[in-house]
């Protein structure tokens, strides 16, 4: 009991002295500032949910709760009696050494700018950059976070983005599909065509318009070649991609057309006579 | 050919079962204590025009695998299930077989047959819409680069109303187009915007819909689409069967990239 007594007036002692209690007193609002910064920017996000897009939103209570936090920071320490005109000059000469150090996050903060500006994509397109592709699950202040279709994370540098390609696959509502068929050469071309065209017209999801394309790629080794192009919206893409190779395949069997194996033709010199050829058969060999 | 009317309340007791045709479209309907379960399935063939009412269908009966069967849980089923005709969801684009010209000074009716849509639903709920033919989907827009997902059949486009062929789950549009500029009006293909028409039943002639204007002022503008609630004359008694999804902007008047669009 003593023993609890006497702990009890050392917490209340030691609180009691003035700069103990002028820096608890800081951290207090700066716990405020904390805590004003979460709800204000929490309320405006749900204000404005229906009017911006996700990426700004975020941006948006990000902006805010730091904004506000930096203000509480600023506050609590002129209460602490720190000077701020020392602190602020000590903080500019860090940002400057620290600049030289950082260049390449420096030019990641002000392509992320120049991304925000130019939109390219929005967050929950789908983007292909180099060989990655993935959807976009944040534009942060110096990368951009994807989320592939085998579900791996990636941070491309906002630098990368501004410098290359990105192809963005969610801008424009419909896509084309290639799909590259051979024909052995014995087939009539005219019914191919026609086969082709009857396969894109069964499938609901291959747009009418614009029509469906086929055209003629080469007289290649083995086969002449086509491009069959059809058109889907952007959401029955997958889907088209998987049906039309199966119908086209399907349609060729009924229609007895051939799908040719690679061919190699043998020549026993510049006349193209046969080449002999010997049948050996088990019972030949018996006797 | 006398109104066959296939649509309005359905009354089923639990454990009730019934099978409707209509058209190229079959319906199972069954109805249990606690859910209502509907079963449906396209004929290939569109031309096919057979109506069937509530046949019973017996319990040991199972249905074929390429039924699509959906299944809506209630707390008590009402035992009233409603079958309303409906128009398509989206804009139909009738794509005629030869292209249509229509000279200057000159005006034309153009008659174009689009299939109907059948809702289910019970009490003031909706519960689900299959349409008796699933028309291809297609875009129509000045690019691929913005536009409308529509859906897109094949039109003989009549000019002549005694050559159109009635059917149970079909609805004919007349179109009336005018050419007011001083050059030939050519299209061989029209956008419909069925989501803005009523849908009416008529004593001698089969589901007919609100009627379209064309306007065509010049070939620098899209030309005037109006939508009329008047039919043409000679269908007999005209019962409304459904109102239009939307209605159209501004009051009956919409540009609509109607006539060309290449």
């Amino acid at each position: 009991m003593e023993t609890l007594h006497m702990i009890w007036e050392v917490v209340v002692d030691f609180f009691s002295n003035d700069t103990v209690a002028t820096v608890a007193k800081g951290l207090l609002i700066l716990l405020g500032a904390w805590w004003v910064g979460r709800a204000v920017s929490k309320g405006l996000e749900g204000a404005l949910r229906k009017k911006l897009s996700a990426q700004h939103l975020m941006l948006l209570r990000r902006g805010v709760f730091y904004t506000i936090l930096m203000i509480g920071l600023f506050m609590s320490l002129q209460h602490i009696g720190l000077d701020l005109g020392v602190l602020l000059g000590a903080a500019g000469i860090l940002t400057v050494a620290i600049g030289f150090a950082s260049q390449t996050s420096a030019s990641n903060l002000i392509s992320g700018l120049f991304l925000i500006v130019e939109q390219p994509f929005v967050v929950g397109d789908t983007i292909r950059v180099g060989t990655t592709t993935g959807i976009v699950l944040s534009v942060d202040l110096l990368s951009v976070k994807l989320r592939t279709f085998d579900n791996l994370f990636v941070r491309v540098p906002n630098e990368t983005l501004v410098k290359s390609e990105i192809t963005n696959l969610s801008h424009f509502p419909v896509r084309r599909y290639d799909l590259i068929v051979g024909v052995a050469y014995k087939e009539d071309l005219k019914k191919v065509r026609g086969v082709l065209l009857k396969v894109a017209e069964e499938n609901n999801l291959v747009l009418d318009e614009p029509e469906p394309l086929i055209l003629f790629q080469g007289f290649m080794d083995s086969a002449i070649t086509f491009q069959f192009s059809v058109w889907a919206t952007r959401e029955n893409f997958p889907d088209v991609r998987n049906q039309v190779p199966v119908a086209v395949k399907a349609a060729f069997d009924a229609a007895n057309i051939e799908i040719p194996f690679p061919h190699r033709t043998l020549y026993t010199g510049s006349v193209t006579e046969p080449l002999p050829v010997a049948l050996i058969t088990q019972h030949q060999e018996a006797s | 050919m006398k109104r066959e009317i296939w649509w309005g309340d359905v009354e089923l007791e639990l454990e009730g079962r019934e099978r409707w045709v209509v058209g190229p479209l079959e319906l199972w309907l069954a109805r249990y204590p606690l859910e209502w379960r509907v079963g449906y399935r396209r004929n290939e063939d569109p031309s096919v025009a057979e109506v069937i009412h509530g046949e019973p269908w017996p319990e040991e009966q199972r249905l074929d695998e390429d039924v699509e069967v959906q299944r809506f849980a209630f707390k008590e089923t009402p035992s009233t299930l409603t079958l309303t005709p409906i128009l398509a969801d989206r804009p139909l684009v009738a794509r005629t077989e030869t292209p249509l010209i229509l000279p200057s000074g000159e005006e034309m009716v153009v008659y174009v047959s689009t299939p109907v849509w059948v809702k289910l639903g019970v009490a003031a709920t909706d519960l689900l819409e299959v349409t008796s033919y699933r028309p291809s989907d297609t875009w129509f827009g000045p690019t691929t680069g913005g536009g409308e997902l529509c859906y897109g059949l094949r039109s003989r486009a009549r000019v002549e109303r005694s050559q159109l062929e009635e059917h149970p789950a079909r609805a004919v549009t007349a179109l009336t187009m005018r050419n007011h500029s001083s050059k030939p009006l050519a299209f061989d293909r029209l956008k419909l915007p069925v989501q803005h028409l009523e849908l009416h039943s008529t004593e001698d002639f089969g589901f007919w819909t609100s009627s379209l204007t064309v306007e065509h002022e010049s070939s620098e503008e899209a030309p005037l689409v109006k939508v009329e609630s008047r039919l043409p004359e000679g269908l007999g008694d005209v019962m409304r069967v459904s109102d239009a999804r939307a209605q159209p902007e501004r009051g009956g008047l919409r540009r609509a990239l109607g006539a060309l669009w290449r």
